[in-house]
């Protein structure tokens, strides 16, 4: 519990034996350190878990669904039309008369941030889906399109942007969980935590798919249903996970892949286990976000990059043998 | 309705059309349980095509395939798959199962308990000469051992009779990249299948192992079939000439008297 607020571990404890009606003796001193907690600091390590949890869940699901385990979910178009969507959503308030900003900056930029990844990626599974089916390669040409697209849209938006809707562009791509707030959390729990379960069940599926499309129809899948299944679920998890805070980079990517390296690929076990890895990471790259540099905050993509990237490496250093 | 057992596939008339080419014209062939058929024709003959028809990747512009009773495609899916096995020629799996859950994958249509999947999975493994490989990485394999791999679990899939009707077994080029001995342990095992009431279509090049292991052979050509009947009427210099472009001699086997094709 470090940051920019000291909190003690007294303190703490005094807050839990708040929470269960015991008696603290020295209450009202802790008062201020109890509230950062309740307030800030909870709320936001709950958004992390839960954030970084579907963030490596749709991207163990996107590397089964596109048999590639170099894809993650920003394949489907998904990350590019939200940072588009929130790119208009921030400098269209820029434009704002200032007093109008602060109350539309809470809502409007993460609504289009999601409108713009769902968007996107109905457009991609569109473009991908004929009446024969969905075909995976097109959907994959297709988020490539979508995300250029998107780079110019941004190219274009940072154009014309002033410096602080620069700054505003540039903070939310690098993600951040300090917007975190317990009426926020509400909405956004129990939808995460929806998908990520019905994401679990599909597991079977994934590990039939596995094996090539057709295999997995035989083996009596709904491969069509599936698909489309994954790529909705995969959407509004992902949409709904950087609406909240921003681009995060790596964790879709890398974890699934570190579970399944430690683990091996059947979905039933990985997509728990890259939950719970999932959590942690973000967890724990917040907490080094809030510390380093206290009492200002890095971003924390920047952090989970930096975490997350020389251990993959390192990761492949080890097994290039293997995977050869 | 009573499942008619006396034909497992019935292929009636159908015809693929892809712009102003016919890939296939007509073609019927219908495999009854206890019987392999083997399905033979030079590259381009049409007998992936119809392999995807019959398999329901693709869909006929004319006729239709009936599968125990009712078009391919109106199965449920669950249900078909625990009749229907198939081996496709190659398979794209590029994760690190281990082979045995690879054949574990097999059983996943099955209603069966967790110890009698590993039962079957052990025993499939055994019939293709796999039971060392168990606890391999599949992506580590050689091409040969991957399709037997793949034998396993598809024969896996269909190790007893628990679906609505017999079962059916297709093989897609099964031993192309085996050596010798188990492209024979390859269709000894289609045979023994087909003992145990279990309909066998298999696509093949080598015309002496279709001769040897096949009750009857159909033969493709240009989307048609232009031969079809045992090894004895269906292996003749004249045929084979005309079909396949190759001129050949014909002689009994010395101590089986199927016979056998020979380079002239």
């Amino acid at each position: 519990m470090t940051g920019a607020v000291p909190v003690s571990l007294e303190n703490f404890i005094g807050l839990l034996k708040n929470w269960l009606g015991l008696d603290v003796p020295n209450a009202a001193e802790q008062g201020q350190a109890w509230m950062v907690v309740e307030v800030i600091r909870l709320p936001r390590t709950i958004l992390g878990a839960v954030v970084g949890s579907t963030l490596a869940i749709c991207g163990g699901a996107m590397q089964g669904l596109f048999r590639n385990p170099l894809a993650d979910p920003s394949i489907i178009g998904v990350s590019s039309g939200a940072a588009l969507g929130a790119g208009v959503g921030i400098v269209l308030i820029g434009l704002l008369p200032a007093a109008l900003t602060s109350v539309l900056q809470v809502y409007t930029v993460p609504f289009l941030a999601f409108l713009g990844g769902f968007g996107a990626t109905l457009l991609v599974y569109k473009i991908g889906t004929t009446s024969n089916g969905s075909s995976v390669a097109t959907m994959l040409l297709a988020g490539i399109a979508i995300g250029a697209l998107s780079g110019a849209g941004m190219g274009i938006l940072n154009y014309v942007a002033d410096d602080t809707m620069l700054r505003n562009l540039t903070f939310w791509q690098m993600g951040s969980l300090s917007g975190a707030t317990w009426e926020q959390l509400t909405f956004i729990v129990p939808v995460l935590l929806g998908i990520q379960i019905i994401m679990v069940s599909q597991a079977k599926g994934l590990n039939a798919l596995l094996l090539g499309e057709s295999e997995a129809r035989h083996l009596g899948h709904n491969i069509q249903n599936l698909k489309s299944r994954l790529i909705i679920l995969t959407a509004l998890g992902v949409g709904v996970s950087v609406s909240v805070s921003g681009m995060i980079g790596f964790v879709g990517l890398v974890v699934p892949h570190l579970v399944r390296m430690s683990i091996g690929p059947d979905h039933r076990y990985l997509l728990p286990a890259s939950a719970l890895l999932g959590a942690s990471l973000l967890l724990f790259a917040d907490v080094i976000a809030r510390v380093v540099i206290s009492p200002a905050e890095l971003p924390i993509g920047i952090v989970t990059a930096l975490l997350g990237a020389p251990f993959f490496m390192s990761l492949l250093w080890q097994q290039r043998n293997r995977i050869g | 309705m009573e499942p008619n057992v006396s034909i497992s596939l019935d292929v009636q008339g159908v015809s693929v059309r892809r712009g102003e080419h016919l890939l296939l014209d007509n073609v019927s062939f219908t495999a009854k349980p206890g019987e392999v058929v083997a399905l033979l024709g030079p590259n381009g003959a049409g007998k992936s095509t119809l392999f995807k028809v019959v398999t329901d990747g693709m869909s006929a512009d004319d006729g239709q395939v009936i599968f125990n009773d009712k078009p391919v495609n109106s199965w449920d899916l669950g249900e078909r798959a625990l009749m229907l096995g198939i081996l496709p020629q190659s398979s794209s799996l590029n994760f690190p199962f281990s082979v045995s859950e690879v054949v574990l994958l097999g059983r996943s249509p099955c209603r069966s308990s967790r110890e009698e999947n590993a039962k079957v999975v052990e025993k499939a493994l055994e019939l293709v000469d796999a039971t060392h490989l168990k606890e391999r990485d599949y992506t580590t394999l050689s091409g040969g051992e991957k399709q037997r791999v793949h034998l396993a679990r598809v024969l896996a899939q269909i190790w007893d009779e628990s679906g609505p009707g017999p079962r059916l077994l297709l093989l897609d080029e099964p031993t192309s990249a085996l050596d010798p001995a188990h492209q024979h342990q390859t269709l000894r095992i289609a045979k023994e299948f087909a003992r145990n009431n279990v309909a066998v279509v298999v696509i093949l090049h080598d015309l002496n192992l279709a001769s040897q292991y096949a009750d009857r052979l159909v033969m493709l050509c240009e989307g048609k079939v232009r031969a079809e009947g045992t090894s004895h009427e269906v292996l003749t210099p004249e045929l084979l000439k005309q079909l396949l472009d190759i001129d050949v001699c014909i002689i009994p086997h010395p101590v089986n008297g199927y016979p056998l094709v020979v380079a002239a």
